[in-house]
Formats: C-alpha cells, structure tokens, sequence
C-alpha cells in the first residue's frame, strides 16, 4: 500500500504542479486561485472505491471501460492572491489503489505542524473565521457502473448516475441527487435535501432532511426532524421521530415505530403494523384485499378510507367519547368503565371478499374511519 | 617446562625487586585523578543544566505568549458568541427562544421528554462537529451558516411539539366539558 503511495504520489503532485490556473474571479472582490489534478486508474473486476471529501462537490459519472478517471478541482478564494494561495496549498490529497481497491480522500493541514498553525493563527481569531477565505474542493469521477461506492462528504453536493453496485453514502451540509441505485445502498443524510429517482433495497438514515424518492423497493428508514416524500414503495421499516411528514402515495407493506411526527399514506395495498404516539396517520384509500393493519396510538389521531365491499375482522379498542364509527353488528364492551375504555369487536362487510385484519389500540386519539367507494390514487 | 620457568623466577626474583613500590604517590596520584573528575562533573553538568532550562524557558515563554497573542489553544472550541458580537446576540436569541419552549413543554402534561432530549443531544452532538470544522477555518461562513441552522432546527422541534402538545391538551379539556 505503501508502494503504492509512493509510486502515485509524485504523479499526483506532478499533476498539480502541471496545472494550476490563476485567476481573478469577476464579479465580487475576492482574488480566486484554483488548480487541477488529473489522474486515471485501471479497475478489475469487484472493484471498490472511496472518495473522502469536505467543502466541495463530488460528482460521480458512469465509465465505458475498466477505469476511473478521476478530476479534482481545488479552488481558493482569499483577499488578495497571497491570501488565496496560502489556502489552495493547506489541501493535499491521498490517492491510494491496492488491487481492486481505490481509495481517493482530500486532505487539509497535513504539512502544518503544531507551531506553524499557531504562528499562522495569530492575531484575533474571531477575524480569522469571518475573513473573506473560503474553499472549495470538487470531484468529477467516472466509475465503471459495476464498481462498489462510498462516499463520504461534507459541506457539498454528491451527484451520482445509475448505480448497479452497492453504494453507500454518508453526508452532511449538501444536497443528493441519485438515479436508479440498483443494488443494496446505505444512505445517511445529514441537514440536506435528497432528490433519489430509485432505489432497489437498502437503509436510509436522515438527519433534519428533505428526500424525495421516486421508487424504493425493501427499505429500513429512520428518521428525525425530516420531510420524507416517496412515490411508491414496496417494503418500508420505519423508525421516526419529530419528523415533519413523510408521505407516501403508493405502500404494499409498512412497519415500524413514529413519534412526534406525521404519517400520511396514499394508497395502502397490503399490510400497515405500527406503533404511533404523537403521531396522526391518514390513509386515503385501502382496497379491499388488504390483509392486516394493526395501529397501537397514544394521542395519536387515525384517519382510514376503505373501500366500501371491504370484508374484515375487526377489533378495535378506543375511548368512548370518540367519533361513532360506521361499523354496525359490532359487539361492544368496556375495558376500563372508570376511564371509559371500550372494545369493539366483530366481522364486517362482504363475505365474498377477501378478508382483512384491522386492529387498532388507541389512547386518547380520535379514529375516523369510512367505508366508500374509490378511486385510484395517482402517483406523482 | 612449567618447572623450569618456576625455577628461574625463584632465582632472578631478587634481581628484579630492585625498586621499592611508593604505594604513598600511587594512592595520591588515584585522589587527584578522582578529585578532578569530581571538579570536572559538577561544572559541566551545571552548565548544560542552565542552556537546558534557558531553552525550556525560551519555548515556554514563546509558546505562552503565541497563544495569548494567537487568541487560540488546540483543544479550545469556539461558538458562535465567540466570533462576532452579531453572531453572539443570534446565539443568544435562539438560546433563550429555546429554553422558554422547553419550559413550556416540561410544564405540560406531555410525556415527550425522552423524545425531545434524543432530538437534542443529537442536535448538541451536531453542534460539536461544526465547532471542530470551524477549526479547519476553510470556509467559515458555510460552517457558521450551519451553526446558525443548528440552533434553528432546535427551535422549530420544540415549536413543533409544543403545537401537538396543545392541540391535545385543547381535545382533552374539550371532551372534559361535554362529558
């Protein structure tokens, strides 16, 4: 690895020294000073790549052939030219390929020592951190579409092309754009917004975020203080907590836990098994073949449109001064007469349908359900 | 053989005692030997003893007064009221805003408490992070502006809640009343 180091180093620096472009930026007073570096690597099969970056972009296009091509550009901006180039030379980078293996990462300060950060740090800091200095490091890197990704980033964008390897990200203070992720992906998202058109199977970790996906097949979500739109998915495990809304227009299956947040579901074809407190829910249409819904609520409200020719057996446990539901031939009791805790139980609807389970614990929570005809919800 | 060379040395020994040995000046000459030495070692040790310490001295001094004067130590991390006084009366706002929405919340009848301290400590978690990538003093503003959204999103979980707590709270005494 070492080896390695040492052979593709020089290139890299010799790239650097190649190229480096000065310039004045127009337009505002800052003196911009920039350089690029340029490198190539051969890739086999299985192959992986990391990419380790802050305060800039990393785009990912797809290759035609084996390789990665790999395109940084650092640009620095500071009062004056001095200023602007004492930044452009804090960033190096580590380009280090072992077989199948590449990893690319940039990084900041590794020439400066204890004293000299000190000496160059003298003088009020306060002015230091609110000087015109700013940074920018941006990747453009082609990968071959078979090749594994992870990629961490930090104050920038990530823009990533079809996917058919795993890919995992890990980013905070930028935005994501994705295509189809094909295979198993791991995104955490931190203080961002997430437009992803799909992803196959994989978990999502969301930090005061807002994601849009347009398709998701088997995924793990977990949220907090996020905005979560989804087109259509198929197997969904949810963990949120203090998230704004997540909707969903399209779910065959839905599990999982909310807190302290907003669940609103378009079209639920299969089975929704939940654990809600804070947490209001709406369904606007279940078909008639659903099989289970089971929701257990503290101050929680429930919201259910059903299709009218529902069949299902139902049990459902609420507080007695709730909305009267349209169920009739149901039996009814009281688990708690002091606290007025009633239990409604009984088989409704059309028997010639497929029957369903609704199961419903709610605790100071009001339930509104309806039994109507529907209309196919649209996905957007 | 061994008896031969046994049999000249006993009959040449006297020849060869012709001197006496002055054991006096051999013992005098070994005390000045060790007599310098001692004089020697105290000496030198007690100068290198002194450019040592003159250096440590030196270091010391320079490295307290590059501090003083740098304003910063390594481990020191800075917030936002460290950095201008601007940025000091933001951090202020957002602080009292959010302590007042926090006692509102305790004083509810709410069991939230267990959520929103999670919420928090991984906003504070968040916090610290930044205030290390101040450090790297790359593009401060974009870690500032982040600092600033920290404390905003704080504000806008707790504003959150509150508006749930409330609502219950305004159903529960609502159903109270008609009952």
């Amino acid at each position: 690895m070492k080896l390695l180091y040492k052979v593709f180093m020089p290139v890299v620096l010799w790239a650097t020294i190649c190229f480096p472009a000065l310039a004045d930026s127009s337009g505002d007073d800052d003196t911009k000073v920039s350089k690029t570096i340029s490198q190539g690597y051969l890739m086999g099969e299985n192959s992986y790549l990391e990419i380790t970056n802050k305060y800039g972009q990393i785009l990912i296009n797809n290759s035609a052939n084996d390789s990665v091509n790999v395109k940084v550009e650092v640009i620095a901006y500071g009062k004056d030219g001095a200023a602007a180039t004492k930044i452009l030379e804090r960033v190096d980078f580590d380009f280090v390929q072992t077989n199948q293996y590449l990893t690319l990462e940039t990084v900041l300060d590794r020439k400066s020592g204890a004293f000299k950060e000190l000496w160059n740090n003298i003088g009020d800091y306060s002015k230091t951190l609110l000087s015109k200095n700013k940074l920018e490091i941006n990747y453009v890197v082609s990968v071959p579409v078979g090749t594994a990704l992870t990629l961490n980033n930090k104050f920038g964008d990530v823009f990533i092309a079809d996917r058919n390897q795993k890919v995992d990200i890990d980013m905070s203070h930028g935005d994501l754009r994705a295509n189809d992720l094909n295979a198993s992906s791991s995104i955490t998202l931190s203080y961002g917004k997430a437009q992803i058109k799909e992803i196959k199977d994989g978990n999502l970790v969301l930090k005061s975020s807002q994601v849009t996906i347009k398709s998701i097949g088997a995924a793990g979500i977990e949220s907090v203080s996020s905005e979560i739109m989804i087109s259509k998915a198929n197997e969904v495990t949810l963990n949120s907590r203090s998230d704004k809304l997540i909707e969903i227009t399209k779910v065959e299956r839905l599990e999982g836990k909310m807190a302290l947040s907003n669940l609103k579901l378009g079209e639920l074809l299969k089975s929704l098994d939940i654990n809600l407190r804070y947490t209001d829910i709406s369904i606007r249409q279940i078909p008639f073949n659903f099989s289970l819904i089971r929701i257990e609520g503290k101050y929680s409200d429930i919201d259910l449109d059903f299709d009218a020719n529902t069949h299902m057996d139902v049990d459902i446990i609420l507080d007695e001064d709730q909305t009267p539901l349209p169920f009739e031939g149901l039996t009814k009791e009281y688990v708690d007469d002091k606290k007025g805790v009633l239990r409604l139980r009984g088989i409704i609807g059309d028997k010639n349908n497929y029957k369903g389970n609704l199961n419903i614990d709610s605790e100071k929570g009001e339930i509104n359900i309806r039994l109507q005809p529907q209309q196919s919800v649209k996905s957007n | 053989m061994k008896d031969k060379l046994r049999k000249r040395v006993r009959e040449e020994r006297q020849s060869w005692e012709q001197y006496d040995t002055d054991l006096e000046g051999l013992w005098n000459n070994i005390e000045d030997q060790l007599e310098k030495n001692v004089q020697k070692g105290p000496h030198f040790y007690k100068i290198w003893m002194k450019i040592a310490a003159s250096i440590a001295l030196i270091i010391g001094v320079g490295w307290g007064t590059l501090s003083i004067l740098g304003g910063r130590n390594e481990d020191q991390l800075y917030a936002l009221k460290d950095i201008s006084p601007e940025l000091a009366e933001t951090e202020y706002y957002y602080a009292n805003r959010i302590s007042e929405q926090l006692q509102l919340i305790n004083t509810s009848s709410a069991d939230v408490n267990g959520i929103i301290e999670e919420d928090l400590a991984l906003l504070d978690e968040a916090y610290k992070e930044l205030q290390q990538d101040l450090k790297d003093n790359a593009d401060s503003e974009e870690v500032i502006n982040a600092m600033i959204e920290n404390y905003r999103i704080k504000l806008q979980i707790l504003e959150k809640v509150l508006e749930k707590v409330r609502t219950n709270e305004k159903k529960e005494t609502a159903h109270e009343i008609i009952i």
